[in-house]
């Protein structure tokens, strides 16, 4: 799939070049190519389905309000990306405005009576977990992480996307991953 | 060598592969002299490969979403709302109310001032009942009463000299001439202007108090009429007694006075 979208990539740019001369159809095929890394990217940071697939309607309704706004010489996918970010941290800032989000279930304590009672045996059992820590994270960290890992994206890229220096990137990614062991320290061990 | 700051922020880059082979070789080898750096990198594989994992999950969760129909159903989606855009664009405010009357603020503002307006209407017209009723007179009472005095006294100024003269020129007829003058002047317009005055001043000398300038114009309103009344059976006699009579009794003289009264304004 991944070699797939790479292969897509100049027809991504001729998709949004012919969508900016008026041919919707375009938009359907551009909306083919990167409907699940979109998805990947807004379930990673939300853990919600719903909100996923809301996060990547919106942004196809975004690039195609804003496709007038594109250079031809830009990266498609960081372009998009920088799309879907803002909407993701417009929708966490608008959350959490509106009302706290529910306080982490899982505290450092908890991981810990967890992991010594046994229940945590499984790498399964880990998964949950680890989605409900990455929500401790402040959101650029919690992006550096879903673009490395779930889209594996490089810094190089991700940099462009969050439009911040590579090094600052690293040092937010750096900073997550020692966040991410702080959370889950209690439990890592016990995982085989 | 580089140090731990250096080495620990390219963790990341080294278990992803995104080094130049310069910068890896000078981070491993800080890992081998650095056992606290070797540590970190032992606990980060960890935390990588547990996202591995959850990876996995969100695949999952991505292959139950039926991806097929998704861009149809999203295109529809986008070509709605922009249909709806592009009403609201014609919708039916025209020009420039659409340019502020959506906003809250202006309509905040717009409705306070109407709904200021309105409340004021309703709980204080008797304030603005006032206000016009006042407006076409904007003196206090006293001065009111100052100027109809003023004018009062012009007017009786202006019987008291009318009278006067006409008075004046019947003593000064030569007796045979004045016997006919009380019956010319009954006919003529100013004697009738004279009487008419008179009528008009007695309400405002009564209003105004001013008994002593309402005695001396009775008086000649009196005599005038008597005057008429008798004089057509009048002889030369009689007539030369009557200019006499009103010479002694210093009517014109009197007139003179209270005219200078008025005009000192001492009555």
């Amino acid at each position: 799939m991944k070699s797939k979208e790479w292969q897509n990539e100049y027809s991504a740019q001729d998709l949004l070049v012919q969508l900016q001369e008026g041919d919707e159809e375009a938009l359907n095929l551009f909306i083919q190519i990167y409907q699940q890394k979109i998805f990947r990217l807004a379930y990673a940071f939300f853990g919600d389905r719903e909100e996923a697939l809301d996060v990547v309607q919106e942004t196809f309704m975004r690039v195609y309000e804003k496709i007038s706004h594109f250079q031809k010489t830009e990266n498609v996918q960081s372009w998009l990306l920088k799309i879907a970010r803002n909407i993701c941290i417009d929708r966490y800032r608008h959350q959490t405005s509106k009302k706290r989000r529910p306080e982490f279930p899982f505290g450092e304590r908890n991981m810990a009576e967890m992991a010594n009672d046994g229940s945590l045996e499984k790498q399964e059992e880990l998964q949950p977990l680890i989605a409900r820590a990455l929500e401790e994270l402040t959101p650029r960290q919690r992006l550096v992480v879903i673009l490395k890992h779930m889209n594996g994206s490089k810094f190089e890229e991700i940099a462009q996307v969050l439009g911040i220096a590579e090094g600052t990137v690293k040092s937010l990614h750096f900073k997550a991953l020692r966040n991410l062991r702080r959370i889950l320290k209690p439990v890592l061990g016990r995982i085989t | 060598m580089k140090g731990c700051h250096w080495a620990r922020k390219n963790l990341g880059a080294l278990l992803t592969n995104e080094l130049s082979p310069q910068e890896e070789k000078s981070l491993l080898h800080h890992l081998q002299e650095c056992p606290s750096c070797a540590a970190e990198l032992k606990e980060f594989q960890k935390i990588f490969e547990a996202l591995d994992s959850w990876k996995e999950i969100i695949e999952k969760e991505e292959e139950k979403i039926d991806w097929s129909s998704f861009p149809w159903q999203t295109t529809r989606l986008i070509k709605a709302k922009a249909k709806k855009k592009q009403a609201s664009k014609q919708d039916k405010w025209p020009g420039k109310l659409r340019l502020w009357f959506p906003r809250p603020l202006w309509v905040g503002l717009f409705l306070g001032v109407v709904i200021g307006a309105l409340s004021m209407l309703f709980f204080r017209p008797q304030l603005i009942q006032r206000q016009k009723e006042e407006a076409p007179f904007n003196f206090p009472p006293s001065m009111l009463t100052q100027i109809e005095q003023n004018l009062a006294r012009e007017e009786t100024k202006d019987y008291l000299e009318k009278s006067q003269l006409v008075f004046l020129e019947f003593l000064q007829l030569p007796s045979d001439q004045a016997q006919r003058f009380w019956k010319d002047k009954l006919s003529s317009q100013e004697i009738q202007n004279l009487l008419l005055k008179k009528k008009y001043l007695n309400s405002q000398l009564d209003d105004l108090r001013m008994a002593r300038v309402k005695a001396i114009c009775d008086q000649i309103e009196f005599l005038i009429y008597e005057l008429i009344r008798v004089s057509e059976g009048f002889s030369n006699e009689d007539v030369i007694q009557l200019q006499k009579f009103i010479q002694e009794k210093q009517l014109l003289l009197k007139i003179n006075l209270i005219k200078k009264e008025l005009e000192e304004s001492e009555v």
